[in-house]
């Protein structure tokens, strides 16, 4: 592999190849190797939060889920109270949530925050050469 | 003493990460110079040539030592940004700047420039290209693989190589006719 030219290079692509090799390579973009290096050793400061992510997510969807699937009628009275309230003059609508149920739901939005986060991280990490 | 390529991916494999910044190091013009010239477009070379690093980095196991390596990594960069325009077939917008010559002190400012118009012109024909003719040039012309590298590369029959390049040189020739005849 030559620098200068192939070794088979043929007469009748000498004038196409004088005119392309003369176009000076253009230089890598700053921090290009460092950008690929956080790639292959793993960002630690990204997977932490996929952990925590996971952690608060996980047990508050396991939760929801039962829930959902124990209590699923108040849950479908407690909507449709609310949604006949929102649609009706009246300003009153009756509905009990469980506070474990809010947490769970607090959590998963935390969560949620977290994940995105990370990916947002990632995403970032792949194309944060400078441009 | 430099340690060779064969060398590097053996501590890789060995559990040293670190050491492919190496092989980042040795190779990073060469696989963003090839990315630029088959995506025709800065950042979506800077991302295809981070992919190809990436993929070589998990396929390292896959490398046969026996082989250079830069022809393997060539394949897998060509292949991101063949990918890539392929996905992004609409990204047509040609690389027009081209960075400072170190022939400019010689030749003086105004046959600089003129060169410098002329090169630019070479490489708006070239970006209106196919892009399977932009790869076999790029690799032919720019990075100085024999035909049987290029076949490599490309994982394409050596008689298709010959075939593409002739038809590149072609349509090369004819795409800067045209310019030059839009110009006068």
């Amino acid at each position: 592999m030559s620098l200068r030219e192939p070794l088979d290079l043929e007469p009748q692509e000498r004038a196409t190849h004088r005119l392309l090799s003369a176009v000076p390579p253009q230089t890598l973009p700053l921090g290009f190797r460092d950008a690929v290096m956080r790639r292959v050793t793993g960002d630690p400061s990204v997977g932490w939060e996929w952990v925590v992510a996971a952690v608060l997510a996980l047990p508050s969807l396991a939760f929801l889920a039962f829930q959902v699937a124990t209590r699923g009628g108040e849950f479908a009275a407690a909507l449709n109270n609310m949604l006949l309230a929102a649609t009706s003059d009246t300003s009153q609508a009756f509905f009990f949530v469980d506070g474990l149920t809010v947490i769970a739901l607090a959590l998963l939005g935390l969560a949620s925050l977290v994940a995105a986060h990370a990916s947002t991280a990632i995403a970032t990490q792949r194309s944060t050469t400078s441009r | 003493m430099t340690r060779s390529d064969q060398d590097v991916v053996a501590s890789c494999l060995a559990g040293d990460a670190k050491a492919f910044s190496l092989l980042v190091e040795r190779y990073g013009g060469r696989v963003y110079n090839i990315a630029l010239r088959i995506t025709a477009d800065g950042d979506a070379a800077n991302d295809c040539a981070q992919e190809a690093f990436i993929r070589a980095y998990r396929a390292l196991h896959q490398y046969d030592a026996a082989l250079p390596f830069g022809p393997w990594l060539f394949r897998i960069a060509t292949n991101a940004s063949l990918n890539y325009v392929q996905r992004w077939h609409a990204h047509e917008s040609p690389v027009e700047e081209l960075p400072e010559s170190p022939e400019e002190s010689e030749e003086g400012p105004e046959a600089t420039a003129v060169r410098r118009e002329e090169l630019a012109e070479v490489v708006a024909a070239m970006a209106e290209l196919p892009p399977a003719y932009r790869a076999a040039l790029t690799l032919r012309h720019m990075q100085q693989l024999s035909y049987q590298e290029v076949a490599d590369t490309l994982g394409i029959p050596l008689g298709t190589v010959k075939t593409h390049l002739h038809r590149a040189r072609a349509a090369l020739r004819s795409r800067l006719a045209a310019r030059t005849k839009g110009r006068s």
